[in-house]
């Protein structure tokens, strides 16, 4: 029954059809019911693979819906959850079980189809963000790398990774467990984050939790501890560290217009320019790790990789190696807070070989006098520096850097050693132009990611990719390269 | 907002869906470009149902009504709003699909023995290809292959399970 439209009909089908074999495809189709018939067979044929190849690894729910309609009303509930079929999933590692906990209402970049309902099994979250509502309503969204198992409705235990919950009055006493101590919530939203150094950490964002360790204590909004089996310690509250639904609602958003694909495309388009200098993207963990404190956690997109620097003197390495006259150097940051003082991005070293125009590039406040010019607070800045403080140039940006705080965010500078100016960019758009004099070249040798001071320096969030040209950025290329790279 | 596990609720909307479940997802799945899509789209229908669930409605139409609508603004809000389907042809999609699905436990029955019916390389390579990770320029370069002659190696295969298929369902009619 081989007919002239099989090869164009899969074409279609895997997406590999060109816009004129397409529209052939669709004038034949609606000139003839048969094509369109096999048009459909080959989908059903497509589908039903799909499902063949996934049962035999990782045993989806979605084609046994039908199987499990009419049996135990449990299982009535794991059916529509079942039903609710996520587009792109993870793999994780399915136990059946026929207790359901929770549903899966949202999944962000994952890599497999896979069950929508949460029984006892173990979960591995390898990639991206997944969100789910357990049986009494409390909402959670776990972020990848993550390990999680139900031992209830009412009881997650987190072995690795971190989540936000938000607890409404019908999931009170919603409780998360970690190897370092318990959360159990008292009416609220909070985060765990089960990867911490030492222990899990618990920040209270609306409302009121019991942490519990050997110890117990309740913390209210704005709270944060960290628990590690004898004792709870007090932390700095980082209420943008988590992912919270609105948020996993745009990465999801995000991903459904192709903001990961467009940022690949012009990704690879940049690396035949002869301009760039470096593109760290943090993904490779040969390149990481090599000195510094750091945590390596998702990035901007789901898959991808960032450095977060929590601690005091978190920071990294890299070496761009390169002297230039003009320059255009872009972060993605997601800042968690941004205390007074001068927080680092980017700081070249004053020991390389005391040259100047040595690049350091900061999140600062106005509170030091070395700074010019005064004005504002927690500007994005960037600071051209020489041994012996004779020259000291710190132009800045308008905007302050708090604006960063709690989304990832792309700041940006452009410098031309020809005419002097230094010009900011705060998600694309042009924040403020500020000239340098003398006019130097700038050097990018090595350099400390994130903080460079072990006493005063405390930048904490997530860096994405840092990338540095030997050309200036038109403020239409700026813009285009944010809207080319956002993740929401 | 996810509706909390309401057993007379579920136990009205959980069969409507099930017996219609797979002529939507092929629909939706014949308007858009990819299964990715799809899926996504199917989530979202799925939930709308869940949520918007009346009793008192002809389910099937409403359900395709919102799947319509569904990938209507999802193709919008992707910028590839351009009418692909004409009304009529959107009409006939969904008729057909209701039809195509209705025999998809047969399908899917005879499937597996079409499966087992292939050459174990060609059965290894089509699964393999379906699964999980399975990029066809990957799965090329483990088999030694270019991913054209792969590709058209694929094409094959599908072709000869449909016709394996089709020929089964036929036999038993």
């Amino acid at each position: 029954m081989k007919s002239q439209w099989d090869e164009l009909i899969q074409k279609q089908i895997d997406g590999f059809a060109t816009v004129v074999e397409a529209e052939l495809l669709i004038t034949a189709m609606q000139s003839d019911p048969s094509v369109q018939r096999l048009y459909l067979e080959y989908l059903m044929l497509d589908l039903a693979l799909h499902a063949e190849a996934g049962l035999i690894k990782t045993e989806p729910m979605a084609l046994a819906t039908r199987f499990i309609v009419a049996t135990h009303p449990v299982v009535r509930w794991m059916t529509l959850a079942a039903c609710v079929s996520v587009a792109v999933g993870c793999v994780w590692f399915w136990v059946g079980s026929t207790k359901q906990f929770a549903t899966v209402v949202r999944s962000v970049g994952m890599l497999a189809d896979q069950s929508q309902s949460i029984g006892q099994e173990t979960r591995d979250v390898l990639t991206g963000t997944l969100e789910l509502v357990t049986n009494d309503g409390a909402r959670v969204v776990v972020e990848a790398p993550a390990k999680f198992r139900f031992e209830s409705a009412k009881r997650m235990y987190l072995v690795s990774g971190r989540l936000s919950a938000d607890v409404p009055e019908s999931a009170h006493g919603f409780t998360v467990v970690t190897s370092g101590g318990l959360v159990k919530d008292m009416g609220t939203v909070f985060g765990v984050d089960a990867d911490a150094r030492d222990g899990a950490e618990v920040h209270v964002f609306d409302g009121e939790v019991i942490a519990q360790s050997r110890e117990k204590r309740t913390l209210v909004t704005g709270d944060a501890a960290r628990m590690r089996g004898n004792e709870l310690e007090h932390l700095q509250f980082r209420d943008s560290a988590f992912i919270k639904p609105d948020e996993n609602t745009a990465l999801f958003e995000g991903r459904r217009r192709g903001q990961q694909d467009r940022c690949e495309t012009l990704k690879q388009l940049y690396m035949t320019d002869p301009s760039l200098l470096v593109w760290e993207s943090f993904d490779d963990p040969e390149t990481l790790g090599k000195e510094g404190n750091f945590r390596r956690v998702q990035g901007r997109f789901p898959g991808s990789h960032a450095l977060e620097f929590v601690d005091k003197g978190d920071y990294t390495v890299m070496d761009a190696n390169g002297e230039t006259m003009k320059f255009t150097i872009l972060a993605w940051v997601r800042l968690d807070s941004l205390p007074e003082g001068m927080q680092s991005i980017y700081h070249g070293r004053r020991d390389y070989d005391q040259q100047t125009g040595v690049v350091h590039w900061m999140f600062r406040n106005g509170g030091k006098n070395m700074i010019l010019p005064v004005s504002g607070t927690n500007r994005v800045g960037v600071e051209f520096d020489k041994l012996d403080d004779k020259i000291l140039m710190y132009p800045a940006s308008k905007l302050s850097g708090r604006d960063t705080v709690g989304n990832w965010a792309l700041v940006g500078v452009t410098y031309d050693a020809d005419t002097g100016s230094v010009r900011f960019y705060y998600n694309g758009d042009l924040d403020n132009e500020d000239q340098v004099n003398p006019r130097v070249a700038a050097v990018f040798g090595p350099a400390r990611i994130g903080n460079w001071h072990q006493e005063e320096r405390l930048l904490s969030g997530r860096l994405d990719d840092i990338v540095i040209f030997q050309r200036v950025f038109t403020d239409h290329e700026m813009t285009s390269f944010y809207s080319q790279t956002k993740p929401y | 907002m996810m509706h909390p596990p309401d057993n007379s609720r579920q136990e009205e909307f959980l069969p409507l869906l099930a017996e219609i479940e797979n002529g939507l997802r092929l629909f939706i799945r014949s308007l858009l470009r990819d299964r990715e899509e799809a899926g996504e789209v199917m989530q979202r229908v799925t939930v709308i149902l869940w949520e918007k669930y009346d009793s008192a409605v002809d389910f099937r139409k409403w359900a395709y009504g919102v799947a319509r609508l569904e990938v209507l603004k999802y193709r919008q809000s992707c910028q590839r709003d351009r009418h692909v389907f004409d009304d009529a042809m959107v009409n006939s999609l969904a008729e057909h699909s209701v039809d195509v699905a209705k025999e998809s436990s047969r399908r899917s029955a005879e499937l597996k023995h079409c499966l087992e019916k292939l050459k174990e390389n060609q059965r290894n390579l089509v699964l393999e290809a379906y699964s999980t990770c399975g990029r066809i320029d990957e799965l090329a370069q483990r088999r030694g292959q270019t991913p054209m002659s792969l590709y058209k190696s694929l094409h094959r295969i599908r072709q000869a399970l449909l016709e394996c298929v089709q020929n089964a369902l036929a036999k038993d009619d």
